[in-house]
């Protein structure tokens, strides 16, 4: 049916009928919503009776709600982690590569990455428990100061979900890097070793460039994948406490809507959360284009 | 040769070796835990050693719900699963064959919608499933996923169509093959390993996702094995010996899919990945 359009007019084309399916599904499921929770924002609504519209007025109680710059600040936070979830793979992705075993370390390496991230939630629940093994092997050897309450203490607790996160995406992270070594000419390597460069200089001057495509692939990957959800990690975890040390914004999304009666303040939240990520995808675009035009200097 | 190579990569060997002993720890830790008594564990959870028993599973698997829950799982993901690789081979079909007016609608459209954290949207979504009746339902779960994890089987449908040479299409314009059957007959057959690993994908994520879970099944008395074993571990904080055997029969279908779609994965995601 889609054929017969086609000599009648030259924008009409099978393929608007085969992607109209998708986008239709798209449109309802997902772009409804996001239309949708704008208008909630604006409005005082219990899910019961019909939706009261009050301007700002969700938005400027955010403003005044003091746990409210902690959930932003947790936010933050956990997104510096991209760093460290950048970095460890890429160190021992360069660490593993010319191993022997370097397959079979990197296929142990990629368990986590199987597991969903409420089961990740759970094991460490279990390992850093206050009297668990990690913390009773510290105090063994005399570290017990080192023993925190890693999910009690305010100060640690979002340094444990960095970590915890970090622990389930290293597999992934390694395997695209091997793959982006593997495409490295050893001749590159091995003229840059006949020129006497340590190991540090290799990192930094001939690895880091070659790897960019990846890293930018990576960053990319653990954006839309765990930025835009910490929730199933902070609910594994730390139900976003001690009180909101923990809590994240969607996180606190889902305890507005769990309590019922304030939605709007909810779907404020949502709006927030979703500027949070535009924000986020326009420095990585910026970022992109800044280092484009040094290229081209 | 040897001592000299030893030498200078201990330092390599040391990383490597810590980060296999952090990475296999815990999971070893927590089947130690999934296999030992409840009382044995609440009196002294940090020791290893002591009894090994298989009955915590058991108890798990029949008492504690996981088997309805892998069902429950099974029949929310295979749907999302159909349905999202059902989409994404049209939608990725035509981006890679087709150049047409609102192409770039459908790029913006599909891609974006990847980058649209499920928390800002749950709230109307609630709204639109609670006004159609269709809250409480694992397949209309499973049709919420479905079209929210289209986007990223698209995007990877696309790059593997888009790498198909224009030829074989061409073979079947001039046999007078029309779009559909070009597509069914031609680019199906050939996307058969694509399929695959995008199944498997989309099968992951939707097994892994909570926050919808939780929040389109209102009532509770259908969990998926994400909502199960969240369920478990709300009761039991500290996460005993129950929670531990919980985690392990959930992980187990997961496990599973990766080891028999092992081929397609390494092969589908190395692929996708060097593109850029």
């Amino acid at each position: 049916m889609a054929a017969k359009k086609r000599p009648r007019s030259k924008v009409a084309s099978p393929g608007q009928a085969f992607v109209l399916p998708q986008l239709l599904l798209i449109l309802a499921f997902i772009f409804w919503p996001l239309c949708a929770v704008f208008y909630y924002s604006t409005t005082q609504y219990d899910g019961l009776s019909e939706p009261v519209n009050v301007g700002l007025d969700n938005f400027i109680f955010l403003a005044t709600w003091p746990d409210f710059y902690r959930i932003l600040f947790n936010n933050l936070l956990l997104i510096g982690g991209v760093v460290v979830w950048v970095f460890v793979p890429f160190v021992m992705a360069i660490a593993v590569f010319p191993m022997k075993a370097a397959s079979t370390i990197r296929a142990i390496l990629y368990i986590p990455a199987m597991l969903p991230p409420i089961i990740v939630g759970g094991v460490f629940r279990i390992v850093l428990a206050d009297e668990g093994p990690v913390n009773a092997g510290l105090r063994a050897v005399g570290l017990g100061f080192l023993a925190p309450g890693w999910f009690t203490d305010p100060n640690i607790v979002l340094i444990t979900v960095v970590v915890v996160i970090g622990w389930a995406t290293l597999g992934s992270g390694v395997l695209f890097y091997s793959t982006g070594l593997a495409a490295i000419s050893p001749s590159f390597i091995e003229a840059a070793q006949l020129d006497g460069v340590n190991r540090w200089q290799m990192i930094w001057h001939i690895y880091r460039p070659a790897l960019r495509p990846i890293t930018r692939f990576w960053i990319l990957l653990l954006t839309i994948s765990t930025v835009t959800g910490f929730f199933p990690w902070i609910y594994g975890l730390t139900q976003g406490g001690p009180g909101v040390a923990s809590t994240t914004l969607d996180y606190a999304v889902y305890a507005t809507l769990n309590q019922g009666s304030t939605l709007g303040r909810g779907a404020a939240i949502a709006v927030v959360s979703l500027v949070f990520i535009a924000l986020i995808v326009l420095i990585q675009a910026g970022m992109r284009r800044i280092r484009k035009a040094e290229e081209w200097n | 040769m040897e001592l000299v190579m030893k030498k200078k990569n201990w330092f390599e060997t040391v990383i490597v070796a810590l980060a296999l002993a952090i990475v296999l720890g815990p999971i070893l830790w927590v089947v130690r835990v999934a296999l030992k008594p409840t009382e044995e564990y609440v009196g002294e959870p940090a020791n290893f050693g002591g009894t090994w028993t298989l009955a915590n599973l058991g108890t798990v698997w029949v008492t504690g719900g996981m088997a309805e829950a892998i069902l429950h799982s099974a029949i929310t993901v295979g749907v999302g699963a159909t349905l999202a690789v059902g989409l994404a081979a049209c939608t990725g079909f035509a981006l890679a064959r087709y150049r047409f007016l609102g192409r770039q609608l459908a790029i913006v459209l599909t891609t974006g919608a990847m980058f649209l954290p499920a928390a800002a949207l749950v709230i109307p979504m609630f709204e639109l499933l609670h006004a159609w009746g269709m809250l409480d339902s694992l397949v209309w779960l499973g049709v919420v996923y479905g079209v929210m994890f289209s986007a990223w089987a698209t995007v990877f449908m696309r790059s593997f169509f888009s790498q198909l040479p224009s030829e074989v299409f061409e073979a079947g314009d001039v046999d007078g093959a029309g779009p559909v059957r070009q597509f069914v007959s031609i680019a199906l057959p050939m996307a058969k390993p694509a399929l695959a690993t995008a199944f498997i994908l989309t099968c992951f994520l939707q097994w892994s996702e909570l926050l919808l879970a939780l929040l389109l099944l209102p009532s509770g008395d259908t969990p998926t094995v994400a909502v199960a074993i969240a369920q478990f571990s709300s009761q039991f904080r500290t996460g005993g010996p129950l929670t531990a055997a919980a985690m392990l029969v959930g992980t187990a279908p997961v496990l599973l899919l990766f080891v028999f779609g092992q081929r397609w994965l390494q092969a589908g995601a190395i692929s996708g990945a060097v593109k850029d």
